[in-house]
């Protein structure tokens, strides 16, 4: 009887380890916690307003911006990216549309760096890049999206001649697949065959994809389209990538074309796909932090450039939801992945009293670091992707 | 989630065929341990999203979770013999013990549960798991080890839809 017993309680006791066992297996080993925190729209206003700050102060006479800098040792690191500084210029142009300080003077200058850098190219006109043989088109299309962003806030048309000549120089460089060259010829005067970019296919949709909307029946829009349908159905097997872009400009280009359209079903069934190439990107990030067991568990924290392009798709995800009324059922599930994205940003920011520890506060207060390193593209795409999150926390904005 | 995946998830996941090799109690007592635990899994189940909201889990992670746990537990299953029955208190004090715990009220159904309940509903998930339950004691003992292979390798390919559903989810 009493052996019985002891055995009855054995098998319970063992049961009991069993259950701690796992729950505390699967707690540290694959349900580590997504913290994203509760962030409000106020904080991640503030956390704009700090990034306008770093780059209105981060910015030469001429609008070029500091582009690498390390913090440790108070160091510019050089180096230079003209369509990644075209993207800061759109960054900004949003700022200023969310009425942030300082922020359309900065993009301006910035503007005012690339127009001189213009070019006659492809019966149209292209941001250069001096010393290249080959011209890349990046800057070009997010300089269109930059202008167009200036055009939607200030309502001033004094750019639309020079939007036209960009357009037309984007359109010549789409292949009759829809396929778009990522570099220009110089010495043809054509687009360079069978050179594709992860991005600016992405970024030339998004961008006529906004000429349409804002200086529409100039055929802008057929375009896009072609484009648009390029990408959702062909590039990434056309293009041999895997796995498949997580592609946020794409994103921006489905969003604004549901400003001027309805999407098609290959379009919805497109941005699905990018919501589930988003999706775990973004749990994956929030899992992680500065701590000895989630470096080894889950790896160092990421960019802030790449955190803050997880941001811009799934904001321009749940946008697509707000324009489109036969859009997929993403705004939940896109708002929380928004939110989310936005509350590691804000609390992965350096804030100006974390500033102050370091050497230079100015060149640290408002930006993205990682090993100790920053890098102009943190800040554009962080910045973009909390001022898109303003109207997914507050329905006012 | 559909009711049928929710089912096929749930009774795999429970493997009634290895529960009832584990248990020699009469029919009667292995459904009223089978309510008891029953019971439970409405509760973690109701508690879902509670639960993954307190824990800073997202649906999809706890989707994943679910399928490497499942997937592991199934190949296991079927890498190992059927287990024998242990002790337990005697008559109807054998519907606690060990028909609710251990034998029936396992983690990876507890899991497998809340996974179900918040992607398919309460509804869902409490019809799947009492099939899950009610089967136990109608498995013939003849049949245990074949019906047990069977279920766990089904239980395997579940677990790897599972994983790839939450992974590719926004």
């Amino acid at each position: 009887m009493e052996q019985h017993r002891n055995s009855v309680q054995q098998r319970i006791r063992l049961g009991v380890i069993t259950w701690v066992v796992f729950l505390v297996g699967v707690r540290l080993l694959i349900l580590q916690p997504e913290r994203c925190g509760n962030v409000t729209a106020a904080e991640v206003r503030a956390a704009a307003a700090t990034t306008v700050d770093w780059l209105v102060a981060n910015q030469a006479s001429d609008g070029e911006w500091l582009y690498r800098y390390d913090a440790d040792a108070d160091r510019n690191l050089g180096g230079y990216n003209t369509t990644r500084h075209a993207g800061l210029t759109f960054s900004l142009y949003s700022a200023a549309d969310a009425g942030l300080a300082g922020a359309l003077q900065a993009a301006d200058l910035g503007s005012v760096w690339l127009r001189e850098r213009v070019i006659e190219a492809g019966g149209g006109v292209a941001v250069d890049e001096p010393g290249a043989s080959a011209v890349p088109i990046g800057a070009s299309a997010l300089w269109v999206v930059a202008l167009g962003e200036r055009r939607l806030v200030t309502g001033e048309n004094i750019h639309d001649e020079l939007l036209v000549g960009l357009g037309r120089f984007l359109e010549s460089q789409i292949e009759p697949s829809g396929a778009v060259s990522e570099r220009w010829d110089r010495g043809s005067d054509r687009l360079v065959s069978g050179a594709y970019s992860e991005f600016f296919t992405g970024e030339a949709y998004f961008a006529l994809a906004r000429l349409e909307r804002i200086l529409p029946g100039q055929g802008f829009g057929a375009s896009a389209d072609r484009i648009g349908r390029y990408l959702a159905l062909d590039r990434d097997d056309a293009e041999d990538r895997f796995p498949p872009v997580s592609d946020h400009w794409a994103a921006y280009g489905l969003a604004e074309t549901a400003f001027w359209r309805p999407l098609s079903q290959v379009e919805h069934d497109y941005a699905v796909r990018l919501g589930d190439i988003f999706g775990p990107q973004v749990r994956y990030a929030a899992q992680r932090t500065e701590s000895w067991f989630t470096h080894r568990t889950r790896g160092r924290q990421t960019l802030g450039a790449g955190l803050g392009t997880l941001g811009e798709g799934v904001t321009s995800l749940w946008l697509l939801t707000q324009l489109d009324p036969g859009s997929p059922d993403l705004e939940e599930v896109a708002a929380e992945r928004a939110s989310c994205v936005a509350g590691l940003m804000v609390e992965r920011q350096i804030d100006p009293v974390e500033a102050m520890e370091f050497k230079n506060p100015a060149r640290v207060a408002g930006a993205w670091f990682q090993f100790g390193v920053t890098q102009m593209d943190d800040q554009q795409h962080t910045l973009s992707a909390l001022l898109r999150t303003l109207p997914v926390l507050d329905p006012a904005v | 989630m559909s009711v049928l995946l929710a089912v096929l998830l749930l009774v795999t996941a429970h493997n009634p065929p290895r529960r009832r090799a584990e248990l020699t109690n009469r029919p009667q007592v292995i459904l009223a341990g089978g309510a008891l635990t029953l019971a439970v899994l409405v509760i973690l189940g109701g508690a879902g999203d509670s639960i993954l909201d307190a824990l800073d889990i997202s649906a999809p992670t706890l989707r994943v979770a679910v399928g490497l746990v499942l997937a592991a537990r199934g190949l296991l299953d079927l890498a190992r013999r059927l287990p024998v029955p242990g002790d337990g208190l005697d008559g109807m004090k054998g519907a606690i013990v060990p028909v609710f715990f251990p034998v029936l009220l396992r983690p990876e159904l507890a899991l497998a549960a809340v996974s179900v309940a918040v992607d398919g509903g309460l509804g869902a998930m409490t019809f799947g798991a009492a099939v899950a339950l009610g089967l136990v004691p109608a498995v013939p003992r003849r049949y245990c080890r074949v019906l047990s292979v069977v279920a766990s390798t089904l239980l395997v390919a579940l677990a790897v839809d599972r994983i790839i559903d939450g992974v590719f989810a926004l």
